[in-house]
Parts: structure tokens; sequence; C-alpha cells
């Protein structure tokens, strides 16, 4: 299968990013945040320092609680080093200025 | 109007994607790629159920996890003309098997009169 991923993953090495996946187990969003050791053209990824979100915290967003945009997520795992395969990878995002917001709309 | 045509156009302009999990960004498009992969910039991220919401200033969506793209109306006017034949030619090689495909599809359908036309010409001979 060839497969040239146009979009270069190179600025992201060596930086912190949030890998989302496909599936997982409960239907809940699964995503790990890493370091980008390496990338392939098939968008599989090398992350060190994994760490696994397992599930989305269900409690309501508090806007006003300036430390509650900072807990995006709870029940972390570290996964330390670790191969992402690139078919089940739903998105890439570097974890460097990601914070949720208020309703914007 | 090839829809990726459509969408390496509309790069640089606003618009809004959802996932197959129901999630939605709006960014700014920044780059795309033959599968759709699609890179957003200044992207407002909103969950499933719409009622959290999450800035990101880029992101990398895989195109096969892609429900749908709304694109501003304005775009469809600056999809260069010959980008179809373009896109038609410059696909040669790749798109192959859809040229393939197309060209099979007529050449049988001729075929087919053109048999029939033969028949008939000698039945009426005969």
């Amino acid at each position: 299968q060839k497969k040239a991923i146009v979009l270069d993953m190179s600025k992201y090495v060596d930086k912190s990013v949030r890998v989302k996946f496909m599936g997982g187990r409960e239907a809940n969003r699964r995503a790990v945040v890493g370091v980008l050791k390496g990338y392939d053209a098939l968008l599989n990824l090398v992350l060190d320092e994994a760490h696994e979100y397992l599930k989305a915290r269900r409690a309501a967003p508090r806007p006003q609680d300036p430390t509650d945009a900072y807990r995006l997520l709870d029940e972390t795992r570290p996964m330390g080093l670790m191969v992402c395969r690139g078919t089940s990878i739903m998105l890439v995002c570097p974890t460097d200025g990601l914070e949720e917001i208020a309703n914007p709309f | 109007m090839l829809p990726l045509s459509l969408l390496r156009t509309a790069t640089g302009n606003p618009m809004l994607v959802e996932l197959k999990n129901g999630e939605t960004f709006n960014g700014t498009l920044d780059s795309c790629d033959n599968w759709m992969n699609i890179k957003l910039k200044e992207v407002i991220c909103t969950s499933r159920d719409g009622d959290r919401f999450w800035r990101l200033p880029e992101v990398v969506i895989r195109g096969n996890n892609i429900k749908y793209l709304r694109i501003p109306e304005e775009v469809i006017d600056m999809v260069p003309e010959e980008d179809l034949s373009m896109a038609g030619k410059g696909k040669g090689g790749k798109g192959g098997k859809g040229d393939g495909r197309g060209r099979g599809g007529k050449g049988k359908g001729d075929g087919k009169g053109r048999g029939g036309g033969g028949r008939g010409a000698g039945r009426a001979s005969g």
C-alpha cells in the first residue's frame, strides 16, 4: 500500500503530542500524550514517555475555575515507549496550546 | 468539480470538519493530501454532545475519520477550470483504476451498439 502522507510530522518531533485513536474499549475515546520520537509515511508514530488517557472526564466543565482548563481528562496510566499504529490513529495535535474553553459560539 | 480539488482550493479558508465519532473541528485549512488527511490551524474542537470546547493551535486529522467538511460557499467559484482536466491527467497513473473503469464502460456500450448493428445488417443481407 503506497501511502505518502503529505502532512509532515517533522515539526512535531521531540515535541509533546496528543494522539487520538479510533474505537477503544467501552466506546470511550482513547487518547495518548507523549513525546514524538519518530514517524513513517503510514503515520505510524513512535511516542516516548507516553501516558494513556483512559476516559473523558464526566463532570461538567467549570470555566470560572482557572485550574479546571488543565484537567482535560482523568485516569491516566503510563505507557512508556510505544509505537502507535497509523491505521487506528484518528487525530494528532501538539499538546502545547491545547486548552479547554467556554462555549465560543 | 472533484471533492479533493474543491478541498485543495479551500486551503487557507475557515471550515468545519465533522468526524465519524461526532466531534467537530472549526479551523482554517492549512493543507490536505490525496487521502483527505488535513491539517487545520487555529482550531476549536467541539465534543460529540456539543457541550465541551477546546482550543488547539493546530491539528492533523486522518482523512478516513472524516464524515464531512463544510466549506465557505465562495470557494466553489475559486476552483480553477484547468484543475479538473489536470486532475484527470495528473491522476493518469494513479487514478488509472478509475479511468480504466470509465473507459471500459463506454467501450462496452459502444461495442454492444455496434454488435447489434452488425447483427441487424447481417440478417437484412441474409
